[in-house]
Formats: C-alpha cells, structure tokens, sequence
C-alpha cells in the first residue's frame, strides 16, 4: 500500500486521496523550546520554502515536524493528527541535507528499504525502488554504493527513497546545497514535476529548508522566513521578495532592509524601509544632502562585477548594507575594507511597508 | 603506481618519537625470540599441560568475543543511544575494569561471584553452580576484562554512525529494532571487528582477574598466561617457550585478519 | 571515572587542589613520568616495604646513611621486618630496605643485577639457581613445613587432613614449582590421596587467601603462614608434615657494595636473638 504507483490508490485507512486534500493540508503549532516557535497552515499539495539565517530555527523545526526533534504543540497532516504519533508512525518524508544516504547500501536497497521496513515482500519493494530510480534518473546507477554517487546522484536516490515511501509530508533540508550550479539547476527543475506530482496524486505537503531565493522562487508556492526561532514573514514567494521584512531576506533578493521605530524616542515596530543598493549614495564626509536616511559606517567588503562595484557597509548602529557605486567614484572615495564612509538614500527610493503586528 | 603526495619531509619531532615507540615495543618482542631455547623446543612443549592450557586459552579467548558480541553490542547501543539519568556513571563504571590491576579484578569478581559473594551465593544455593575453579569463571573474569575495549570501540562507532541515520530510517516506517539490524549494525560493523580484536587480544592474555578468581588448575582453569607465570617461577626457558606460542598464536590470527577485516583500524574507520 | 591509579603522592596532593580536567592532565604526565623513569612501579606482585616503617623513599643519601638492601621471600615478611628493626637500632647509621616477593623472582632479580645486598629464599633450588649471583655459599637459616588451614568458621566443617582430601570439600594448594607445591606434591603422594586440589596457585599467599575470602574449605600453606594468619583460619596438622620440610637459605650477593654490613646482617639472623625472632614467626630451626 506504499507504493505509489498502485493505481488503486491508497488502501489503508490513513491515506489521503484527492477528494479531502482542500481539507487536508498541514495545520501545525509547534515549539522547540529554546529553538523555534512556528504556526504553519498550508493546503494540502503546497510546497513551502522556509528561508532564514543560520541558526534561525529552520532545522529545529523540520524536525519538529519529522518528530526527530523533541517539541511541545500539536500537528495535522492530511487530515490526521501527528502530535503524538512516533517518527515511523507520521508518514514523513525526510532528505536530509546530505542526501543521508545509508552507506552499506547499494543505490537501489536505500530506496527498497522504507517499503521493506513496512512489510512490502523483497521483490516488490526492489520493483518499486528500481521504479523510482528510473523516475529521478538515476535507474542506471541502481547497484551503486553511496560512496560512488556524485552529490547531485545522491540528492536524486535520497529524493527517491522518501517518495517511494508515498509520504503525506516531505521534508527537504537545503536539497540543493554543495552542488554545482548546473547540477542544482536540472535537479530543481525536475524536482518541480516530481513534486507537483506528489501533490496531484496524493495531496502530499512539501516543507524544503533553503538559503537560496532561486529554489523559494520555483519551487514554493509559499515562503516563510524565519529569524531568531519565530517566523518573521509568510506570503507568496514574489511578494515577500519585492517587500521583505527582514534583512536576511533582504540581502537574498538584493535589496537593503532596514527597520525604522514609528515612535520618535525609537521605540515600537513601526516600519520596514527597503531600498536597492543602486539608490545609495557614498560620501567621504556627512552628506550635506537633503536625504534624512544616512548613516556612518566602516567599508567591510569591496566586490567588483562588471561595470559595478558593490560595497558592503557595516553601520554604527550594528546594520549591514549594501551600495552600487561605478568604479570611477570607488576610486575617487578611495573605497577599501576598513575605510569610514557615510552613506545616504533619498527617500523617494524607498519602499516603506508597516510591519506586522 | 603514481607519485606519493608531497607535503614535505615528514618532521623529525614526529619521526624520532615514532622510532623510539617501535623499538619499545619491537625491541623486548625480538629479544623474547632471539632468547628462546630454540635447541629444546620441541621438548619443552611436549608435555600435555601446553596442549591444555593453549586449547583452554584458544577456547576461552573465543567464547568471550561472543560473550562481547552478545552483550556488548546491546550495551554499546544503550550508552549510545539512550539518554536517561545515570548513563553517564554506568559509562564511567563500565570502562573501570580498564585502569583496575587484574588482581583487583579477580577480588571483586570473588567478592560479586565467589562461594560466598554477592550473586555467587545465592547462586549456589538455588542452582548448586559456583564459579571460582571452573572454566566459566575463566569466561566471566576474562568478560569482565575484555568488555570495556569491546564497548567503546563500538560505542564509538554506532556514534560515528551518526544519529541521523537513525532519523532516517524512522521516517521511513522502521521500527528501533529493525534500524538497529539494517542500518547501524553494518555501519558499525568495522568498529565491531576492531572490539572484537581488542577484546580476543586482551582475553588472551589475561591472567590476574584469572588466577584470583577462577584459579589455576591444568585443563579447566589453567590459560597459557597462567602456564606461563607457574613456568617462570620455575624455569625462565619453558615460561619464554610457551610465550613464544602465544606470541605465535597471536601474531597468526592478527596477520590473518588483517586484510580482510583490520583495514578499518587502521584507517579510522569508516 | 575515578580511577584509583598508583600515583605519586605529589599527584595526589595535586588532586584537591585542581579541577578534574586538570587532574587528568597531570594523572596523564604522572604515569607517563613514571614510564620513562623506571619501570619499577609497574612490576606486579613485588612489594617493597620500608623497614622502619616511614614513607621516606629508600635511598636517601642526603642522610649520609648507608643503605642495605635485602631481596626475601615472601613467607619471611613478618621476621624479618623484626629483624631489620633490631638490626638498624643497632647500626643507627645504616637503613635498611626489603623487598619480598616469590624466591624464584627474587633469585632472577639476583641474577639479573639488582642493586642489593642479600638474598633470602624459601628453599635451596632457587637459591641454587642463583649460584652465579652469590658472593658466598649460602647458609640455612630456618626451616619451615605444611600445615592445612580451614576458613575461620570452617564452612565445610572439616575435622583432619583425610576429611579435607577425600570428601567433598574444595582445596586448594601450591603448584608444584613453586616450594610449597613440591612439598604438597611428595606428602599427597606419601598419603595416597586421589582427588586433586580445585586449584594451584602459583604462591603461599594466594592458597592462604583463598581460604581466608572464603573461596576455598581447605589449603595448604606453612606453618609460618598459618601463624601470620591469626585468627583468620584455623589449623590442622598435616600426617607427614615434619618429614618434609624447606630450608630458608640467606647469601650475600657479588654486586653488594657493603659485604661487611651484609655478613653482619646473616650473623643476626644466624644468631640465638634472630632465631628466636624466626621461632615466634613459627619457622622450625635449620635442618640438614
């Protein structure tokens, strides 16, 4: 019955079919003490990308949601209540961000061994296994220890091993990470069908932890960022990249964030300022400008691409920032790590957004 | 054959120590060889007492490696798997018997299994079944011996196996049980080897925990090392004969693993 | 993990003062110290007794005393403690060191150049075998014989030496190479016993702990062994006993830097206080 290829569909009395994924989803409320804390509600065939700093929760939370990871609150998925349940019981899904793959395997007994750890008869669940090997494109490599894997081949196997399993969430941690470019590109394309498929057929969640916008951008439907173990922003991916609330996200999409209190003593959450680093302006002296935005701070990196050269400030009041200048002014303001340097915006390149209460 | 790296000459800080450690050990197992009584040999080993305490000690040595297995293994998994209060000081207390002199082994286990001990006792009175001068008392003395090497080197390695494994294989439907067998068994397996090798080696050598606790009677509780102390007491060149075939025995086995199952201990293990 | 490890008492002053990690360290640097300084504190079964009864270490030559070293066997610990005693009141300049341990090992020690001055064995084939060493032909000293000890609350309820060898009861005795064996081995072949000892330990001492832990009904250790035990055991006579007896042996040793202190030391033992010494240890006086 874990075969996701069964045409009949899901037999046992757990498995969710088509008709009740609206009602279905992933409903969760869950807190790692001293970790994360996080409310997560997400229709059933979503693929949600959860971005954010290191340290900012995003593993404590996928295991929360695996149940490797010790959490109070509750979870449902499809349709059923996991809070309880043990790791086997849940019917996750986990890619472990190095593939995780059990090295004493060859490539196709990884994939056989969840439906022989549930009962499937060898020969049926190797079937199966070859099956979804062939599906991520690796059949041929099926006889293939770990070891002999290239990163990319392993992340596919790793892939096939938690589908073939039929789960109704799969977690992906940093599935794209360590890869070359290239690799990651055809991987994630594939990924997208593999994924919609999963979410067509069965209703299945998708959770994928990422640093990478490119992956919130294609493959998620939803986005939420996570900072210092709480969610900071969920949406849609496009629109928490044009209006990020935080600078991690910020910095992702290219654009500068910063925080301004609405209270003039400089308390309360007041506004998100967003700005392109184009729309900086460097001075060797405090501006004489009009602009009310600026700052001092210390030059921290220096990077040259193209006709641009893009400067990493740290400001005194503990932000980063970043500034496009043309390589003929970095010259002329004697631009180099460590140098003092103001910086200024006019306000009329600034996206103001209030932030969520 | 390519080209070796090259790093660099290796440093005389490191090469200096690294001789001086060989010749340590190298230097007594030579002259043991050098001044044998080659000339009377056959002779010396002749007797039936030799062929006794070689089979006992051959015998008793393997009997504690399954021992290990079986026990060792279970508990190595527990120590590093299970978190409960008190595992850290039952980890302290199971590697003790590795800083204990064997003599003091041999009391504590007369005082835990002898006639009158803790266990042995009433052991004796419900089953009638004492330890001290059988061969099973050389069994329990050389465990308690051997286990602490057994332990942590597989300890160690179903650690190395990495708890994410364990993740894993839960996810995907397997029971503790099932993941213990299919997965953290075979990646710890090299570990498993190497305790096993560590506990035979030190199970056939032991002698203190031995003599104080099982005693030492020809055919049942007499191992080679206990052959070997009575000979020094009475002709240095039988004790270097019989130790010769220790060695002998010794030196075999390892020589034989070594390609096939050693590669691990040499290489870290993977 | 505390492990009671023989460390210098240095190290031991160190423990209270620092923390574990610390300690570690330097339990590490102890024993590896004492690695490369000798091997002498990793020797097992030898133990090296202080005759006057302080800690101070052996060879103190800021004192300007001169030291004597005597190698004994282990049935001679309480005796010659005593005789040491006498013989360092009556030469305050001279301090005397012992070292007992089974007369086999201490006659290869002789042999292999230890720094001492007498030796004393608890029978003449090891002395023999350590003819090379010797400065002087030995003299018989003491003798000693085999008795049967019983657990002080005798368990098995054992009434003579017939009842401990043919009944049910467990014993223990010496291996043969060892002294005590030999005369175990020719009284147990002149009484016609059938059953053999549960054990053969290697030494005396071992048989004698047996049976005081209980371990063993019945042993057969020396007369003198038995009257150091005390009240721990109980003794019977063993049938035969006196016709098989030991001889204690004492020789001055070629690599001994003081022959004269040396001589003067087996005078005393030789003499009419030093037998008497010998006499309260339970020895018999010397036969053959």
């Amino acid at each position: 019955m874990t075969a996701p290829t069964d045409d009949t569909g899901g037999t046992g009395g757990s498995t969710s079919t088509s008709a009740d994924t609206s009602a279905a989803g992933l409903a969760a409320d869950l807190t790692v003490p001293g970790r994360v804390t996080a409310r997560l509600d997400v229709a059933a065939g979503s693929v949600v990308a959860v971005v954010g700093p290191n340290g900012a929760g995003k593993s404590s939370l996928l295991g929360a949601l695996a149940g490797t990871v010790p959490a109070d609150g509750t979870l449902r998925v499809a349709g059923r209540d996991l809070t309880r349940l043990t790791v086997p019981e849940r019917r996750v899904g986990l890619v472990p961000q190095d593939a995780g793959l059990f090295g004493h395997l060859s490539a196709l007994e990884n994939v056989a061994f969840g439906p022989r750890a549930r009962g499937v008869p060898r020969r049926r669940a190797r079937a199966e296994a070859a099956d979804w090997l062939a599906r991520l494109g690796v059949g041929h490599l099926a006889d293939r220890r770990p070891a002999q894997l290239s990163g990319g081949q392993a992340r596919r196997v790793a892939v096939a091993r938690a589908l073939v399993t039929a789960p109704d969430l799969l977690l992906l941690d940093e599935p794209f990470a360590g890869l070359d470019v290239t690799v990651a590109a055809a991987l994630r394309g594939e990924l997208v069908s593999h994924l919609a498929r999963a979410a067509a057929e069965r209703g299945t969640v998708t959770l994928l932890v990422t640093h990478d916008p490119v992956d919130a951008l294609t493959l998620a439907d939803t986005v939420v960022v996570l900072e210092a173990g709480r969610v900071v922003q969920t949406g849609e991916p496009h629109a928490v990249a044009a209006a990020p609330t935080s600078e991690h996200v910020g910095r992702l999409v290219g654009l500068n964030v910063v925080h301004r209190p609405s209270a003039a003593d400089g308390t309360g959450e007041g506004e998100v300022l967003t700005f392109p680093p184009s729309a900086v302006v460097l001075d060797p002296e405090e501006p004489r400008s009009s602009a009310r935005l600026r700052w001092r701070g210390t030059v921290r990196g220096v990077t040259r691409t193209g006709g641009v050269v893009r400067v990493l400030v740290e400001t005194t009041d503990g932000a980063s920032l970043l500034a496009d200048v043309t390589p003929t002014s970095a010259e002329r303001l004697l631009v180099s790590a460590g140098s003092e340097i103001w910086l200024s915006v006019k306000e009329t390149a600034v996206t103001a957004a209030t932030m969520r209460p | 054959m390519t080209a070796p790296v090259r790093l660099g000459r290796p440093p005389v800080v490191l090469l200096v120590p690294a001789v001086l450690a060989s010749a340590l050990v190298v230097v007594p197992l030579v002259a043991l060889v050098a001044s044998a009584p080659w000339s009377t040999m056959g002779e010396r080993l002749a007797s039936s007492a030799v062929a006794q305490a070689l089979a006992l000690s051959i015998g008793t040595s393997l009997v504690t490696v399954v021992a290990c297995l079986l026990l060792g293994t279970p508990l190595a998994w527990v120590l590093a798997r299970v978190q409960a209060p008190g595992l850290a000081v039952l980890r302290a207390l199971v590697t003790v018997p590795l800083v204990l002199p064997p003599v003091v082994a041999g009391v504590a286990l007369a005082s835990a299994f002898g006639r009158t001990g803790l266990v042995g006792e009433p052991l004796r009175e419900l089953t009638g079944i004492t330890l001290p001068y059988t061969t099973a008392g050389v069994v329990v003395a050389h465990v308690f011996c051997s286990l602490p090497f057994y332990v942590l080197s597989v300890e160690a390695a179903l650690r190395a196996a990495g708890e994410q494994h364990d993740a894993v294989a839960a996810t995907l439907g397997a029971s503790r049980w099932y993941a213990f067998r299919r997965v953290l068994l075979p990646l710890a397996l090299p570990g498993i080897v190497a305790g096993s090798v560590l506990a035979w080696a030190r199970s056939l050598g032991e002698f203190g925990a031995t003599i104080t606790f099982a005693g030492n009677f020809p055919g049942t509780t007499q191992t080679m090392p206990s052959l070997i102390y009575v000979a020094l007491q009475a002709d240095a060149d039988d004790a270097k004969a019989l130790a010769l075939v220790l060695l002998a025995v010794s030196v075999a086995v390892l020589a034989g693993l070594r390609h096939r199952w050693l590669d691990p201990l040499r290489g870290g293990g993977r | 993990m505390n492990p009671r490890s023989p460390l210098p008492s240095t190290a031991r002053t160190a423990r209270t003062a620092r923390t574990a990690a610390r300690l570690r360290r330097v339990a590490g640097a102890a024993c590896l110290a004492l690695a490369l300084t000798g091997l002498a504190a990793c020797s097992s079964g030898s133990s090296s007794t202080d005759a006057s009864g302080s800690t101070d270490s052996s060879t103190d030559s800021s004192s300007g005393q001169v030291d004597l070293t005597i190698l004994a066997a282990a049935s001679l610990t309480e005796s010659f403690t005593t005789l040491a005693d006498d013989f360092e009141k009556a030469h305050p300049d001279v301090h005397v060191t012992l070292s007992f341990d089974s007369s086999a090992t201490l006659a290869s020690q002789a042999l292999d150049g230890a720094p001492a001055d007498l030796l004393a064995t608890a029978d003449t084939t090891t002395m023999d075998s350590a003819t090379d060493a010797l400065d002087d032909a030995p003299e018989i000293f003491a003798s000693n014989t085999l008795t049967m000890v019983v657990p002080a609350d005798n368990p098995a309820g054992i009434t003579d030496f017939a009842d401990a060898v043919d009944g049910d009861a467990t014993y223990v005795a010496c291996v043969e190479t060892a002294p005590c064996g030999s005369l175990w081995a020719a009284i147990s072949k002149e009484e016609g016993v059938t059953s053999q000892p549960a054990s053969l330990e290697v030494d005396v001492k071992s048989v004698l702990q047996k049976v005081t832990s209980d371990e063993a009904d019945a042993g057969f250790v020396y007369v003198t062994d038995a009257a150091a035990a005390g009240d721990a055991v109980q003794t019977f006579t063993v049938p035969g006993a006196e016709d098989h007896v030991t001889s204690y042996p004492i020789a001055p040793l070629t690599q001994s830097e003081h022959p004269t202190l040396a001589r003067k030391f087996i005078e005393l033992v030789m003499s009419a206080e030093g037998q008497k010494v010998l006499a309260d240890a339970g020895f018999s006086a010397p036969q053959g």
